[in-house]
């Protein structure tokens, strides 16, 4: 490799003084034309400086190269370890599969060990996949396990889609997956070197993120489903609250959604021996119509419906109606 | 002129040996900063001379030179190509300011440099756009005088 001048200032030669440019070459063997990936200048290669100097005596050109001074890039051990999404992980019986994407940060090739482990609960690990096709489900004809808990080798920068796999029986209980990965050079304390270990013999040093990281889902069993709470109150014409003829008997319902639910509709039957008092249909306090248009009320003649559609959960619906005692 | 001294350089290069002996002498270091653990519990951060460096590391490149003859040396210009794996990051402390250049053929004080654009136009250059310094010393440099010029970088 010949030695490479980026920059000098032209000066005239002047007798009795030394005309002096001092050029330093800065060599990057095996380096230049090699773009430096994400991840950093791959691990491995030498860094030279040799600075040279050139300098006129009487009109005589001389060169002195100084020493030459090597940095090798040594492999720094890092990764980074991610879920695809958030929040807990509603648990139900069977399989559950938690995607993660695990990032080679360091500037070298790597294999990676994953371990899951489960904390309370009682559903168990089955296997740490490959998500070969990235869809972050587990398919057993196409998502390989991995051997041992050892990725493949994963250039630098690269990135690896993992899939958690654990069954859970009938009777879930809430817990939490950890999963934990570290390279398998070396891991723990930044700045830990294992000798020779890197890259093209480089030595190994473990980075900032200590060459290991972790993630823990918080798992929750399937939460229940809607539910309707029915009151009624009765005012007797007398002001009392006596079943008789003529009172009004007000019929409260509460329908509580803890999740979104779909095409959601509340449908309760008109009591034998009353009759709805015609406009008394009211949603969350707010009067509607009987017949069937645009509010969500209808009533027929024997029952009153609301349909409230999709409701975004947590929600909770109050509706309200009178009948009278006939 | 870039061409021609570079004609120049390698012509002169062939006729004289790298090893001759001069009145001038130059040595190159890179340092990298360590972190040490003090008896105290304390951190510390030390530069030392390394021959290993990783990504992110601070490095500081070191040009000593050394006036060995007997008669004073004039307009001394010290040009240095920062390396594309190291970002420029300013001079070491107690080193002259250098010029810096994003081109190696003009060079300046950053803020008067400026990148061009691959579509049209330019902008301001930023440290990661140097790719080359260079100091050119007021004075003569005397007979036995010494001096130190660095500059600092992250290894990419």
């Amino acid at each position: 490799m010949s030695q490479s001048v980026i920059a000098a200032r032209g000066v005239r030669p002047r007798r009795i003084a030394y005309q002096i440019v001092m050029v330093a070459a800065l060599l990057l063997a095996n380096a230049w034309g090699t773009p430096a990936c994400a991840a950093g200048v791959p691990a491995g290669r030498n860094i030279t400086n040799v600075a040279s100097l050139r300098y006129d005596i009487d009109g005589a050109q001389q060169t002195v190269a100084s020493n030459a001074v090597t940095l090798a890039v040594a492999e720094r051990l890092d990764l980074t370890l991610e879920r695809v999404g958030s929040g807990p992980v509603t648990i139900a019986s069977g399989a559950t599969a938690v995607p993660l994407v695990l990032t080679n940060t360091g500037n070298g090739s790597e294999a990676f060990l994953i371990d899951a482990v489960l904390a309370a609960g009682d559903s168990r690990v089955r296997l740490v996949a490959i998500d070969a096709d990235g869809d972050g489900r587990f398919d057993p004809a196409l998502d390989g396990a991995l051997t041992d808990g050892r990725t493949p080798l994963l250039a630098p920068g690269a990135s690896l889609r993992l899939l958690a796999v654990f069954d859970t029986p009938a009777t879930a209980t809430a817990g939490s997956l950890t999963l934990a990965a570290r390279a398998i050079t070396a891991s723990g304390q930044p700045g830990t070197t294992a000798a020779g270990q890197g890259d093209d013999g480089s030595d190994a040093v473990v980075g900032p993120t200590g060459a290991a990281a972790s993630v823990t889902v918080p798992l929750v069993t399937a939460t229940a489903g809607p539910t309707l709470v029915k009151s009624q109150r009765v005012v007797a014409p007398d002001g009392s609250a006596s079943a008789v003829r003529g009172a009004i008997i007000t019929y409260t319902l509460v329908a509580a959604f803890p999740g979104e639910t779909a095409t959601a509709a509340i449908t309760d039957p008109i009591p034998a021996g009353t009759a709805y008092a015609p406009g008394s249909l009211t949603l969350d306090g707010t009067a509607m119509t009987d017949v069937a248009d645009g509010d969500a009320g209808e009533v027929a003649a024997d029952e009153v419906t609301v349909a409230l559609g999709t409701v975004a959960g947590p929600a909770t619906h109050t509706i309200r109606f009178n009948v009278i005692i006939q | 002129m870039f061409a021609r001294l570079l004609l120049a350089l390698v012509l002169a290069a062939s006729a004289w040996p790298a090893t001759a002996a001069g009145p001038l002498e130059v040595t190159t270091r890179i340092l990298v900063e360590r972190r040490v653990a003090a008896r105290d519990g304390t951190t510390q951060i030390r530069t030392v001379p390394a021959t290993r460096a990783v990504p992110g590391d601070r490095l500081t490149v070191v040009l000593a030179y050394r006036n060995t003859g007997a008669r004073p040396i004039d307009n001394l210009v010290l040009a240095n190509p920062v390396p594309r794996q190291i970002a420029y990051r300013g001079p070491a402390e107690g080193s002259p300011l250098p010029e810096l250049s994003v081109d190696g053929r003009q060079f300046g004080a950053l803020e008067s440099l400026r990148v061009a654009l691959a579509s049209a136009g330019s902008r301001a250059a930023g440290p990661d756009d140097v790719t080359a310094v260079r100091w050119r010393l007021n004075g003569p440099v005397a007979a036995g005088a010494s001096g130190t010029l660095s500059f600092r970088g992250v290894l990419k």
